[in-house]
């Protein structure tokens, strides 16, 4: 690791300590440093991230600190993203992410994109109370490989199951993999409406999607 | 011995009760969803308690109605428990300001945040007192602090931030001569042995996100359990024999050491689901009424324990 330059660790330290503002900074100084913006991304970024999930999985990190590692991701990240090639980011997928309707819960669905961005995802949030139709229409025009959709309640998760059987119903199906996950979803309740997979957090969610993806 | 401990008990063979009904059910029943309805339907089916959410509706949409200090008055008239169930300081906090927001805050530790919750807890705290006023024997304060696999934040973090404030409201709640019970969705395994040592007297937890058998072991002589209904049961389109003989092993276990409430964590939310609750009742009782004729039950010898003392 020595010949990674410091200020690179300085970003991966800032974004598992969920220091925002030094993760910013560092990015920052690692382009006036010229430092290549992919460099940046694969060696100080996405380490990060990845060693915020690590540390999720282990139990040693809670929410507000993978909250605050989200955060100081996607403050590095907006330094770089306008700068990075085509082909510069690895390109594992295209997901499309939303809490389905009637659901205002944005807890988990922030913390999975950060996740599936920091393991390579390209992420397209459609944010909370999402309308069925709008899943249906990433599917069909939004050239997405996988439809993430989340629920916080027993009640609203039942949305879920609609989705599925709309794209069902416009032969969608076939062309999209779908994800779920929250607090009330069950592998059994995946496999009853026929999701792909269900992610169960955060970390999970991005194994899954890679998985989806058939890449490691 | 408590109040609802002496309901529980009395309550042969089990006791009942939901903290949440929706008003979907009052409309499918074609009822007005006010108090009356309410009492009316806790005791046809059979209920111990009758349990009226209060304070300030949360921002999200939830399909159950609030109840004013008059409302609480004239359902203290009636022989049922009267319980009220109230947004604990986090969760009115994450209700104003959106969850991702209020953990950010608590990764910070700001000083702010401090200052909010302890504002939270003081307005929770006036609402307690006039609901146990107008006659509320018990208070539940939902605190939903965890998800499916643990909590929000550490343990740690919780007696730092939380747990001085829950115990100011548990001490309150005592000194008007009310019950204190809490709730939680998600894994509050690793919080148990402080919601015993803060207090409460009864545990409403979401069953799904436990080892339920080992969460009894632990605390089933401390609190009363509202518990025994998990989403799959009451959802399920079919009651397989599978599940009812998984159902009734549980409730056999549930129902010893301190007591047990037969409950479900998320409410009740159609006249389905009211329906297949009913069925659950009754399987529950006969099994129990079942284990006592065998001689194996804890809480038929508690009933027995209980007449004798009063």
């Amino acid at each position: 690791m020595s010949d990674v330059p410091k200020v690179l660790e300085e970003i991966k330290q800032c974004i598992i300590d969920g220091d925002d503002t030094g993760a910013k900074a560092a990015t920052e100084k690692a382009l006036a440093e010229s430092l290549a913006p992919v460099d940046i991304l694969n060696v100080g970024i996405m380490p990060g991230i990845e060693t915020t999930g690590k540390l999720w999985t282990d139990g040693q990190y809670f929410m507000p600190d993978v909250i605050l590692s989200a955060e100081a991701f996607k403050a590095a990240m907006s330094e770089i993203e306008s700068l990075l090639k085509e082909g510069d980011a690895p390109k594992v997928g295209r997901i499309a992410l939303g809490v389905v309707a009637g659901d205002m819960h944005d807890l988990g669905i922030g913390i999975v994109a950060a996740m599936l961005r920091g393991a390579g995802f390209e992420v397209i949030e459609l944010g909370i109370d999402v309308p069925t139709d709008t899943f249906l229409a990433q599917a069909r025009e939004g050239n997405v490989d996988i439809i993430g959709m989340g629920a916080y309640m027993s009640t609203t998760m039942l949305e879920m199951k609609e989705v599925i059987e709309k794209l069902k119903a416009d032969n969608l199906k076939d062309k999209v993999k779908v994800l779920v996950g929250g607090v009330p979803l069950t592998q059994e309740y995946a496999d009853e409406i026929g999701a792909d997979a269900w992610g169960k957090d955060a970390v999970d969610a991005v194994l899954k999607a890679k998985q989806l993806r058939e890449v490691n | 011995m408590n109040n609802l401990e002496k309901k529980v008990l009395q309550a042969f063979p089990l006791a009942r009760g939901e903290l949440w009904l929706s008003g979907a059910i009052f409309k499918q029943l074609g009822r007005s969803d006010d108090p009356q309805s309410h009492l009316e339907l806790c005791q046809e089916m059979g209920m111990t308690l009758v349990s009226l959410p209060t304070g300030p509706p949360p921002s999200l949409t939830l399909d159950h109605r609030y109840f004013s200090p008059e409302e609480i008055s004239t359902a203290a008239k009636s022989n049922l428990f009267v319980v009220i169930t109230v947004s604990g300081p986090f969760q009115r906090l994450v209700d104003r300001r959106g969850l991702a927001i209020v953990l950010a805050e608590v990764g910070r530790d700001s000083e702010e945040l401090r200052s909010a919750l302890s504002t939270e807890a003081k307005c929770l705290s006036s609402l307690i007192e006039e609901a146990l006023k107008c006659g509320a024997d018990a208070v539940v304060i939902a605190e939903d602090i965890a998800y499916d696999s643990a909590t929000f934040f550490s343990p740690s973090t919780f007696r730092d931030l939380l747990r001085p404030l829950h115990q100011q409201l548990v001490e309150g709640i005592h000194q008007l001569s009310g019950q204190a019970y809490f709730h939680s969705d998600g894994n509050i395994s690793r919080l148990l042995d402080d919601i015993v040592s803060i207090g409460f007297e009864g545990l409403s937890l979401q069953e799904e996100a436990f080892d339920l058998k080992a969460v009894k072991e632990r605390i089933g002589d401390s609190l009363i359990l509202l518990a025994g209904l998990d989403r799959d049961i009451i959802s399920a389109k079919v009651l397989s024999e599978e599940k009812k003989d998984q159902y009734i092993q549980k409730i056999r276990f549930l129902a010893q050491g301190k007591g047990l409430v037969i409950c479900s964590s998320s409410g009740l939310s159609s006249v389905q689901e009211v329906t297949r609750v009913r069925q659950l009742y009754e399987l529950a009782e006969e099994a129990v009424l079942q284990s006592n004729v065998r001689g194996q039950s804890f809480h038929a010898r508690s009933r027995k324990e209980a007449n004798q003392s009063q």
